[in-house]
């Protein structure tokens, strides 16, 4: 084994073992990309899976109707637009459509709504061509201590920040894969330190296309 | 229900079988339960991180690999990795060195140690080939949390020293692990 190759071995263990300053450890975070790197601390994890037996099992509250919710919000209701859209069908003014017609933003490509497990937060995405606008429709930003920050999660990839949230968000963007999901999460102001969310997901949803 | 029973439920999960995501919970909150009250020394933390832990149990399933390991070991790493998240973004020290104050004994409860097996029993006779303390601070660091500067306040050496008996410690393990 060569220096380096003990040095990334212990960078591993010690990753594994969680005794990194915060800045070590989002460092070692982002080597988890590396296979070579990954595999070390897969190794690392069995190895000291032995002490598991040492933490004792506590009863747990049943979390899942609340996890669930998170996870697979109901159909969100129809949309303001959808609703002025039936009514301009059926209205026979003439002018009243073209009215209509005039105050219809662009239709956007992808649409979620990110919403928190009980009511409070919700952000609504609009993904137009490669701009996505994501607007804070209830509930509050956080104090001037914290922020929310916007995540992107496709399949097996580690969550991808896409920055920090404000009222009203425009953010660049290509078009992602269907069923890439939207999640935010509370974090120290300035965002997260390590790269990764390290705060609670506060809130979630998949992007569909509209 | 036996922890080999996990993996087939993990990997349903992985399918996106939400039936199979409710039985896993039901088999294993209770442990992640207890790493995470453990390690975080508040049961409205722990709770709160469980939601997480499971959050991220659906997102990330697919990642298991039943060839490479135990269905319970990944889902104990991905609660402690995010455990040690929750405790490394802390800045408040008050409550760091309340925890350490509330920490139980380190020493290894004799029945733990019969009922140890595989890998457990392997790692438990390794660790009798460390001196006392730097086996006590591996064990601080993986079961409670501890950073470098609570284990080196505990033990009462510099953080260098502390950071070099538990590199020193943790390749002696492997070694011993891997004889």
């Amino acid at each position: 084994m060569t220096a380096t190759d003990q040095d990334d071995d212990l960078l591993a263990a010690e990753y594994v073992l969680g005794t990194l300053p915060l800045e070590d450890r989002a460092l070692a975070e982002r080597r988890l990309r590396e296979p070579g790197f990954a595999a070390r601390v897969a190794e690392w994890e069995r190895r000291l899976s032995g002490l598991n037996p040492e933490f004792a099992e506590a009863p747990a509250p049943d979390l899942m109707p609340a996890i669930e919710a998170r996870l697979f919000p109901q159909a969100p209701a129809p949309s303001r637009w959808q609703g002025l859209r039936l009514w301009g069908a059926s209205a026979l003014s003439a002018l009243a459509v073209v009215a209509y017609l005039a105050l219809t933003p662009v239709q956007p490509d992808f649409t979620a709504v990110i919403l928190a497990e009980t009511g409070g937060l919700e952000y609504d995405a609009q993904l137009s061509g490669r701009q996505m606008v994501v607007s804070l429709k209830s509930g509050s930003l956080p104090g001037p201590d914290q922020a929310h920050e916007l995540w992107l999660i496709v399949g097996d990839a580690a969550p991808v920040s896409l920055g920090l949230l404000g009222a009203e968000t425009r953010i660049a963007f290509a078009a992602p894969p269907e069923g890439a999901i939207l999640a935010v999460s509370l974090e120290p102001a300035g965002g997260s330190p390590t790269g990764q969310p390290t705060g609670p997901v506060l809130a979630l949803g998949a992007l569909k296309r509209s | 229900m036996p922890e080999d029973a996990l993996t087939p439920l993990l990997l349903s999960v992985a399918a996106q079988d939400r039936a199979a995501f409710r039985a896993l919970y039901s088999a294993a909150a209770p442990k992640l339960m207890g790493v995470l009250i453990r390690m975080l020394g508040t049961r409205s933390e722990a709770e709160d991180a469980l939601q997480e832990v499971f959050t991220r149990v659906w997102l990330r399933a697919h990642r298991f690999d039943a060839a490479k390991g135990a269905a319970m070991g990944w889902l104990v790493a991905l609660a402690r990795n995010h455990a040690i998240d929750r405790i490394r973004a802390r800045h408040d020290t008050v409550s760091d060195d309340l925890a350490m104050e509330a920490l139980p004994d380190l020493a290894p409860r004799a029945e733990t140690r019969l009922q140890a097996q595989g890998e457990a029993r392997r790692i438990g006779e390794c660790f009798d080939t460390l001196e006392a303390d730097r086996a006590a601070a591996i064990r601080g660091a993986y079961l409670d949390g501890l950073s470098y500067q609570d284990l080196a306040t505990r033990h009462d050496v510099p953080l260098n020293t502390m950071r070099t008996w538990l590199r020193r410690g943790l390749l002696r393990l492997k070694e011993c692990m891997e004889r």
